[in-house]
């Protein structure tokens, strides 16, 4: 079990690596945030006490970096079920569990590794935490990526394609990070988005990084508003929670196996649901009713076969000459079939 | 040390070889009425199946007839909506890690990470099946030596062709060395060395390791190597046997004749010799007990620019008097 494991985190590394666009925009996003947005409101929300804007939105930057590159990771194995690979992952004989385990471990180390690329903003920023302030905020870092990790495979496993991720970066992601107090105390919102304020995970990881970094210096408008304790009991029990329903959902095998069948017929969506010789032939076995034979010699041919010839004749032709090889390559087009939906068309 | 459990299991579990009787050896794959739907639609109808350990099996069907779903069912990635099916004796239901312990499975569509490296990628899958760093690198070694991919072995699956990727799957399937290796279309898409290749390696993977093959091609002329091929249709297997004693049932002799303009050759055909014959491909064909007593009859036909072939029946012809496409041809009828 710790090699599969082993093996998917070091492959989510070596592809965070390999991909250069997704490398460069770890980068660039929180620090156009930080940068523009930062300095911008500094203008507007005058400096409280000793905290700068930025300090205060020092934590809601980690948040935003580690919301990133979680989601990325699930968006990495929707396109690993799209394109291929996570066959591997399936066919080797691991338990679903350990597989969405490992996959929930690999993004978790991923963030944790993206977030502290930008830990020396601390010192930048003009912040003098104590060491044990900043293993808290380790801590919390680590803790923030599992839940927001656990949380994309929730996601990965319901989402069918990647085109699907805009979506989640529009109705999920941004309303997650603008209801977090990432950018402004969410107590100042107005009262009837306090419960989605309650309800979204971001606000714990946001408050609780920000109990280490800004601890002592906060004046009271600014502050946190739930004590680290009470972060640590939500995100940890969220992490578990959400863990528990990926493997659920990623856990019917069933499932799994539907998503593989890029190919395979999806009820109700383009073509009869019903296969159109059972529609013709009601009540009666498609095929010639013998057992079938099991026994290497025995050889069975069903003798006759009345049908009807469908359709004229010249309609199943194929151009004269093609040469032999051509035309059975060329056999799906002519069955007319994908794997299902029709099976004999024309 | 997995590997090692999974490599003495399969020598107590077939003691014997292939050429062992059918009854004393358990099966390397059965299946009893093995079904599945997709709502409404019944993609895989009821599929009983039995293969004996180092057997060489083609799965034969038309599309749609439900060789995917059932290599689905088959190696735990899909359950059936009815029935059971053991590999290697154990059930797809209730012991799925035992199944997939004891198969390599190279899938229609690749499965390769199209940006880590040939190597990376079997890296990835030997660590999967938990073999030791040393195990897998030599493994490694000898797949891509196997396949002519050492060379490349550092380039990125990326840059491959369609060949080479194929190549990479199936060194992919078969890095684990399972006793029983499912293939879905292992040479679609390949030019004909590379698919010469394959089949050769597969060939030699199932009569010298002894690993047993369940295949599906479209290439029938390819499943003529088969111990055994199975035709489905529609969700069943409409005939099981070896292919020599397939092809021998139909009839002893095939000719086909071609011309430009195959239409009225076959209407022509069918007036001299009152056989319907079957047109595919701009070829005129049919099946006869005795050649000679029907040549005569096409005489006439020589004074056009007519060709004959005469030729024994192929795996295709059996196909196609089997299967629904067939029901133009009814050459098993005469």
């Amino acid at each position: 079990m710790f090699w599969a494991i082993e093996a998917v985190v070091i492959r989510e590394f070596v592809r965070f690596f390999r991909q250069h666009g997704r490398l460069l925009s770890t980068f660039a996003r929180p620090l156009l945030w930080l940068i523009v947005i930062g300095s911008g409101f500094e203008r507007v929300i005058p400096s409280e006490g000793t905290v700068s804007y930025k300090q205060f939105l020092l934590p809601g930057i980690y948040a935003m970096v580690l919301l990133f590159s979680t989601m990325l990771c699930a968006l990495a194995t929707v396109s690993d079920r799209e394109f291929g690979p996570i066959r591997m992952l399936l066919i080797a004989p691991l338990p679903r569990s350990v597989a969405v385990i490992a996959k929930t471990i690999s993004s978790t180390l991923l963030g944790i590794f993206q977030a502290a690329l930008f830990l020396p903003l601390i010192w930048i920023l003009g912040l003098r935490p104590s060491a044990g302030a900043v293993l808290e905020l380790l801590g919390a870092l680590a803790l923030s990526a599992l839940v927001l990790s656990s949380l994309g495979m929730v996601l990965a496993s319901r989402l069918r394609s990647i085109e699907n991720f805009a979506g989640v970066m529009n109705f999920l992601m941004f309303p997650m990070f603008f209801l977090s107090s990432a950018l402004y105390p969410a107590s100042t919102l107005p009262g009837f988005l306090q419960p989605l304020v309650r309800a979204d995970p971001l606000t714990y990881t946001v408050d609780l990084m920000r109990h280490p970094l800004l601890r002592g210096l906060y004046p009271a408008n600014l502050s946190s508003d739930y004590t680290p304790r009470f972060d640590i009991l939500v995100l940890a029990s969220l992490s578990v929670l959400l863990t528990g329903v990926a493997i659920l959902l990623f856990g019917e095998e069933d499932h799994l196996g539907r998503i593989l069948l890029t190919e395979a017929p999806r009820p109700g969506r383009g073509g009869p649901a019903v296969p159109p010789q059972e529609a013709s032939t009601p009540g009666i076995p498609p095929v010639a009713s013998e057992p079938a034979a099991t026994s290497p010699s025995a050889v069975e041919m069903p003798r006759t076969r009345t049908r009807i010839p469908s359709g004229a004749a010249s309609g199943q032709e194929r151009l004269p000459g093609a040469p032999e090889k051509a035309a059975t390559s060329a056999r799906p087009a002519e069955y007319s079939a994908d794997e299902g939906g029709s099976m004999i068309v024309k | 040390m997995r590997a090692e459990r999974s490599c003495t299991a399969r020598r107590d579990l077939w003691p014997d070889d292939t050429s062992a009787s059918t009854m004393t050896v358990a099966p390397a794959i059965a299946a009893s009425g093995l079904g599945r739907d997709y709502g409404s639609l019944r993609a895989v109808d009821a599929i009983d199946l039995e293969v004996r350990p180092g057997e060489f099996f083609g799965f034969l069907g038309p599309n749609g007839a439900g060789k995917t779903t059932t290599i689905r069912m088959l190696t735990t990635l899909l359950q059936p909506s009815r029935g059971s099916a053991q590999i290697a004796g154990k059930d797809t239901l209730a012991d799925p890690l035992g199944v997939r312990r004891s198969i390599g499975v190279v899938f229609q569509e690749t499965t390769l990470d199209v940006d880590l490296t040939a190597q990376e990628n079997l890296r990835y899958c030997t660590r999967l099946y938990g073999l030791s760093r040393s195990e897998s690198a030599r493994r490694i070694d000898e797949v891509l030596r196997l396949f002519a991919l050492s060379d490349r072995r550092h380039e990125r699956v990326r840059t491959f062709s369609g060949g080479m990727r194929r190549a990479l799957d199936l060194a992919r399937g078969v890095l684990h060395r399972p006793s029983i290796l499912f293939l879905d279309e292992p040479t679609l898409g390949l030019d004909p060395t590379q698919r010469r290749r394959i089949w050769a390696f597969l060939r030699r993977l199932c009569s010298e390791d002894g690993t047993t093959l369940f295949l599906t091609t479209h290439y029938l002329e390819e499943a003529d190597p088969c111990d055994r091929v199975a035709i489905v249709d529609r969700g069943r297997i409409v005939v099981v046997g070896e292919p020599t004693v397939l092809k021998r049932a139909l009839g002893k002799e095939s000719i086909e004749l071609s011309s430009a303009e195959p239409d009225a050759l076959a209407a022509q055909v069918a007036r001299l010799t009152g056989i319907t014959p079957r047109l595919r491909n701009g070829v005129v064909s049919f099946i006869v007990e005795d050649a000679a007593a029907v040549m005569p009859l096409l005489l006439p036909l020589t004074e056009q620019d007519v060709e004959v072939r005469l030729t024994r029946p192929t795996l295709e012809d059996v196909f196609v008097s089997v299967t629904s496409d067939g029901e133009r041809a009814d050459v098993l009828g005469d």
